[in-house]
């Protein structure tokens, strides 16, 4: 079985080689027949890795401990539903599923682009074949699925941490997004290497961007509540390096999907929206690089293998070929126009492209700064949670300020009278919220209130798109409210989708600031009958209860939950002991309040006494972190939803605009 | 605009000087911050194995990369946890005083990271910084699961 799972993963090698000659012959000679034939090998090569993906699976479901990775990543005990998980809980499994999807990915890409972007089509297939062979490569030589051993009668078992259902869709979801950003990528260098530098790659691209940008937001979302719920520190997010891994790509896709609409609507910025999709994609790599090389200390890298050179080599031909395409395309990517004015819808997008662009900067500096510091000096240094949190909050708290801006400003030149007009309400309810947070008490934390005030800001900004849309439907067509409003969504889904994307991105900014600026912690030493105050609510220990799972024991501290005198039932904060992978694993206990706060309770330890060490958090609007999360989905569907007026619209423009060189 | 001179016949207009200015120094204010962050918020620090701790940095916060060889006590407990942690290439060790969460990898022979100042002879570390590095067991090829260990 191994070896022909391993003799799949070798053709599939050989054959993305010969696709990407293939494409090459047919994009310098146009000759159709080496096109087909590069295609059926794209075909062929996710039919290959399908058999692999099937063999590697059968291994693990049928206990074959004979395959190394199997045995090193699962056990006899391990429940059914982990067995998935375990597909990416290996260095090689992760690798195996990013080839798939980039498999599938580009037979649909071809798929898509095949009428519009036809002239495109070699060069789209020579770019990703290269990207499937490089990670080809990975599986065949350094990491292969398929070495075997002599088998054991159990196997090593799955990171507990990584048994928890987030687990089974946090990861594939990251690895859409990273692969997801191969295709707009593959899409911006066959258009440069075939001169057709004008907006179809552009339009042809921005579906893939977002849904790719889209997978990257819920996967870090999700990683974020596992974090919050498993790992169990208290908070969402640690600046781990594979953490930021996600962001980085994902900030800058988020500069790119601004920065095209700028494109599209007025031929600007050509050179650096390739840069950018550029820069999203190595970083994407450069995230798979850390997740797997384990050149970081990390929790998250679980795995350290020498497979480092390797994606040193990939991210210096990104990186190279796409600056080479960029010099020798330069003539044909010369800006249509010019800004006029700062104050115009392509200036606050140009801003909004240089913070989301500065903060990635700032990221990537912090992941890398222990690597230039040992490089250029005798000790290794790094840098925590006070730098990242720094430029977050200064490059971000602008950031924002620009959400609400920029959707009210017009293209080319805004005039003063429209700014008071668009801004009075905005900027009256932005100071009211200041100035009623103060009220309650709130002033404790100055960066919170600002952040919040301009939160509400952008809200009532976005609200009033909404409001000003539908009430103009409704002068019109004389639609009732509902009517108008939905109509208005879905005749204008990009924009509204947009929209509520934004919205998301607020409730998750109120989220994240009240629950760590107005957030209560309190820990202390209880025995049975003693009590512990957190916020309003008072937490009475009153014993050690033991449990059994299928594969571990627990140990829980019953704590009784009261607040102003009525009782909210109990909690049960546990330690988990994993039996086969000897190990232990805190299981925190969560209240939700109707306020969307948490009480947060961790056991620290548990004393041969029967006393036990517990640490709680009153944290105040957590839920809308998560809630957002319904928000972001809800807009990003919105936006890639298919629109059949908007293809229409397309092809009328295709038809209509020159081609580069032609004009 | 009266400060800005008129455009050549070839040259950009002055009001596109004028954007190009601002948005030059948007550039040059956001690496400006960046520059000051870096170069006076005293935002790193040191990363070193147990052999160099003792060496040099004595009093001054830093992060150790170590083993853990011997731990005693209860990190929960306000008296807190000891351990010894060794270097991970040399034989020198060091002792550790800790308080706060403890990772549930956290055992003898794995490979941590810990936040903390060492004075004395002793590290004393910031509570709840301890981490643990890889668990050696989901990675660790030279010591393959056998057959035996099943307890």
């Amino acid at each position: 079985m191994a070896l022909i799972g391993q003799g799949a993963l070798i053709l599939a090698l050989l054959l993305a080689v010969y696709a990407a000659v293939g494409g090459l012959f047919a994009g310098l000679g146009r000759d159709r027949r080496f096109l087909t034939s590069a295609r059926n090998a794209l075909w062929a090569i996710f039919a290959l890795v399908v058999i692999a993906d099937a063999i590697f699976l059968y291994a693990i479901f049928t206990h074959d401990f004979s395959f190394t990775v199997v045995a090193d990543t699962t056990s006899r005990s391990l429940p059914v539903g982990y067995m998935f998980t375990a597909w990416w809980g290996s260095q090689a499994g992760s690798l195996l599923l990013w080839v798939t999807i980039l498999a599938a990915f580009s037979l649909l890409a071809l798929r898509a682009t095949h009428r519009a972007l036809g002239e495109l089509q070699p060069w789209l297939i020579m770019i990703l074949a290269l990207i499937g062979a490089f990670f080809l490569v990975l599986l065949v030589v350094p990491a292969s699925p398929f070495v075997t051993q002599l088998a054991p009668v159990d196997g090593v078992g799955l990171n507990p941490s990584l048994q928890n259902p987030y687990m089974a869709i946090h990861p594939p979801a990251l690895y859409l997004g990273y692969v997801g950003l191969a295709i707009p990528f593959a899409l911006a260098m066959a258009a440069m290497i075939a001169g057709r530098t004008d907006a179809r790659w552009l339009i042809a691209s921005r579906r893939w961007t977002l849904a790719a940008w889209g997978f990257l937001g819920i996967g870090m979302l999700l990683g974020s509540h596992w974090a919050y719920t498993e790992v169990g520190w208290g908070g969402f997010w640690a600046w781990d390096p594979v953490e930021n891994a996600a962001l980085m790509p994902w900030l800058v896709a988020t500069a790119f999907l601004h920065s095209v609409m700028v494109q599209e609507r007025k031929g600007m910025l050509k050179v650096w929206n390739i840069c950018l999709i550029s820069g999203a994609f190595a970083l994407s790599i450069f995230g798979t690089f850390l997740t797997r090389s384990g050149i970081l200390s990390s929790i998250h890298a679980f795995v350290s293998t020498n497979i480092g050179w390797y994606f040193v080599f990939a991210l210096v031909a990104i990186i190279g070929g796409a600056f080479v395409l960029i010099l020798w395309r330069l003539p044909l990517l010369k800006a249509d126009q010019r800004i006029e004015s700062l104050v115009s819808r392509e200036a606050t997008f140009l801003f909004n492209n240089l913070l989301l662009v500065g903060i990635a900067f700032a990221v990537l500096w912090g992941v890398i700064f222990p690597l230039v510091t040992e490089a250029f000096g005798s000790v290794r240094e790094t840098v925590s949670t006070p730098f990242y949190e720094f430029f977050v909050i200064v490059f971000g708290l602008p950031l924002i300020l620009l959400m609400g801006i920029g959707p009210l400003i017009a293209w080319r030149r805004a005039s003063l009278k429209q700014l008071q007009r668009s801004f009075l309400y905005p900027l009256v309810a932005g100071l009211v919220a200041g100035g009623v947070m103060i009220g309650f008490g709130l002033g404790s934390s100055w960066p919170g209130v600002t952040a919040l005030s301009v939160c509400a800001f952008v809200t009532v900004t976005i609200l009033s798109e909404f409001v000003r849309g539908a009430a103009a439907r409704r002068s019109i067509h004389g639609e009732n409210w509902l009517l108008a409003l939905s109509r208005l969504i879905g005749r204008n889904r990009r924009r509204y989708g947009g929209y509520i994307v934004h919205l998301g991105v607020i409730l998750f900014v109120i989220g994240a600031v009240g629950s760590s600026a107005y957030e209560t912690q309190t820990s202390g030493l209880l025995k049975p009958g003693e009590s512990l105050k957190v916020g309003s609510n008072v937490l009475t220990f009153e014993g050690v209860e033991r449990t059994r799972g299928p594969n571990f024991v627990a140990r829980a501290a019953v704590l009784n939950v009261t607040s102003d005198g009525s009782n909210l039932g109990t909690l049960k904060p546990a330690k988990r002991s994993y039996l086969r992978e000897q190990t232990t694993s805190n299981e925190v206990a969560i209240r939700t309040t109707l306020t969307g706060g948490d009480l947060f309770i961790i056991l620290d330890g548990i004393r041969g006494d029967g006393a036990v060490q517990i640490k709680a958090f009153y944290k105040p609007v957590v839920a809308l972190l998560w809630i957002a999360g319904f928000f972001f989905v809800g807009g990003v569907l919105l936006c890639v939803w298919p629109d059949q007026r908007e293809a229409r619209r397309i092809l009328r423009r295709y038809a209509e605009e020159p081609l580069p060189g032609e004009s | 605009m009266s400060d800005v001179t008129p455009a050549t016949p070839d040259g950009p207009k002055p009001g596109i000087r004028h954007i190009r200015l601002v948005i030059a120094l948007a550039i040059a204010s956001l690496l400006g911050t960046f520059a000051v962050y870096t170069a006076f918020a005293d935002s790193s620090m040191p990363v070193l194995g147990v052999a160099q701790a003792s060496t040099g940095y004595e009093g001054q916060k830093v992060r150790l990369e170590g083993k853990v060889t011997k731990t005693t006590g209860d990190a929960a407990d306000p008296r807190g946890m000891r351990f010894t942690l060794q270097d991970n290439v040399h034989s020198a060790t060091i002792p550790v005083e800790y308080r706060g969460a403890v990772p549930d990898a956290y055992r003898v022979g794995r490979a941590i990271v810990i936040d903390g100042t060492y004075e004395n002879g002793v590290f004393t570390a910031v509570p709840d910084t301890l981490v643990t590095k890889c668990p050696s067991k989901y990675q660790d090829k030279a010591t393959p699961s056998t057959s035996s260990d099943s307890s």
